[in-house]
């Protein structure tokens, strides 16, 4: 379970985001949009004690695993990245990108970065996985079968996933809840 | 010919010794201060540019006095010898190679750490993979000592006094023949020493080949 209480982060003296309390509950999906620097990223950082808040705390109970939205990729080569080769395959040919394993990082597309870097990420065995935007540059059969691969190898083994995103995602997963920031404050528009 | 071959062996022996020495303690000061976020380490990187700068004479007479007879280093004897040469070298080539490597680091830092701390990639490993990431430019920043202490002609006439046999370096017996009016020899060390730098750059060149076949490099 992740829990924020009296979260507060302060950008250029105006309050980006405020959250009074808000736990995130295990085992589903929880999908964050919002508008552009409302402070998605900032909450995730928040989370992981990348960044402190202004005020208030954000508690992770359990290993975790984040993904921020500028990654970067180790070079040389795409299997650089991982430590289980093996399992990395498995999963890159569950996007069907099985063929990007021995390429030059240098060399991806945007799509096929992400690609590299979700797998590499859901590849890391932790309870939680903060993903933040893990698909906006795959095209739309891509994307379905990240979400398809996050299903399979997250949510059905009751891992926890905060996935920021700004696309419609909830069709693939069975359960899970949609926020939105609006006017600094998160609020829940969606359960399923 | 004899004694050109024991110049150029000399010249070699104590380039890469203080490119050596230099490049030990340099490339991980230089990883360090480009990985840092403290003040000193802010404060520190343009201490490093300048110094990179240094004028070879300053570098020469500060070990020539150390090492002088009346200097505190004096009771060791290294004055005019080969150590002096390279202790000098060493101090002209460690902030060059110090200022060449911090900014390597600069543009993947935020990116890079960021990833490193959300894999929860532990501090010895994140070391290795930016070692490797950074392994070319690593290498063309200690190449770029090895050039300068190559070359260098003020500090190493000064330390190590050009002695025949002994402290006589490619830089220096050039000086010493075009004074002499022995300007073919002058000449054929010159080119030996040309020689050299371009190996040195085919090497390099070798070792960046997988690169360059590369269009996106």
């Amino acid at each position: 379970m992740i829990r924020c209480t009296d979260l507060s982060i302060v950008l250029n003296h105006k309050e980006l985001l405020h959250i009074e309390d808000i736990s995130f509950e295990k085992g589903t999906i929880h999908i964050i949009q919002g508008e552009n620097g409302c402070g998605k990223s900032s909450l995730f950082r928040c989370m992981t004690g990348w960044s402190s808040p202004d005020s208030g705390s954000c508690v992770i109970m359990g290993s975790w695993v984040y993904q921020p939205q500028q990654f970067h990729l180790f070079a040389p080569k795409v299997m650089d990245n991982f430590l289980d080769v093996e399992l990395a395959k498995q999963m890159l040919v569950s996007l069907k990108a099985e063929a990007i394993i021995n390429q030059s990082v240098k060399r991806l597309s945007g799509g096929e970065r992400q690609k590299v870097a979700l797998v590499r990420t859901l590849c890391a065995s932790a309870d939680v996985y903060l993903l933040d935007e893990p698909t906006s540059y795959m095209d739309e059969s891509s994307r379905l079968l990240a979400y398809q691969l996050i299903k399979e190898r997250l949510l059905s083994l009751g891992k926890t996933v905060l996935m920021i995103s700004h696309e419609s995602v909830m069709e693939p997963f069975d359960c899970g809840k949609v926020y939105f920031f609006k006017d600094s404050k998160l609020n829940i528009i969606n359960i399923w | 010919m004899k004694e050109i071959f024991d110049i150029i062996l000399t010249s070699l022996q104590v380039s890469l010794s203080s490119t050596a020495i230099a490049a030990v303690f340099a490339v991980p000061l230089g990883l360090f201060l480009g990985l840092s976020k403290s003040r000193t380490a802010l404060r520190l990187r343009p201490v490093f540019s300048s110094l990179a700068g240094l004028p070879p004479v300053l570098a020469g007479i500060t070990i020539f006095l150390l090492l002088s007879n009346a200097g505190p280093l004096g009771g060791f004897r290294l004055l005019y010898s080969k150590s002096a040469i390279i202790t000098a070298q060493v101090l002209i080539v460690f902030p060059l190679i110090v200022a060449s490597v911090y900014p390597l680091v600069l543009p993947i830092k935020a990116v890079f750490l960021e990833t490193c701390f959300g894999l929860n990639i532990p501090k010895k490993k994140q070391i290795k993979f930016l070692i490797s990431e950074l392994r070319y430019g690593l290498l063309a920043a200690v190449l770029l000592g090895f050039g300068r202490a190559m070359a260098e002609v003020g500090a190493v006439m000064m330390v190590g006094g050009n002695i025949r046999y002994k402290t006589r370096v490619m830089t220096t017996a050039i000086v010493l023949e075009t004074n002499q009016g022995n300007y073919s020899t002058a000449l054929y060390l010159g080119i030996a020493l040309l020689l050299i730098s371009f190996s040195v750059n085919w090497f390099v060149h070798g070792l960046f080949k997988e690169v360059s076949h590369d269009p996106l490099y």
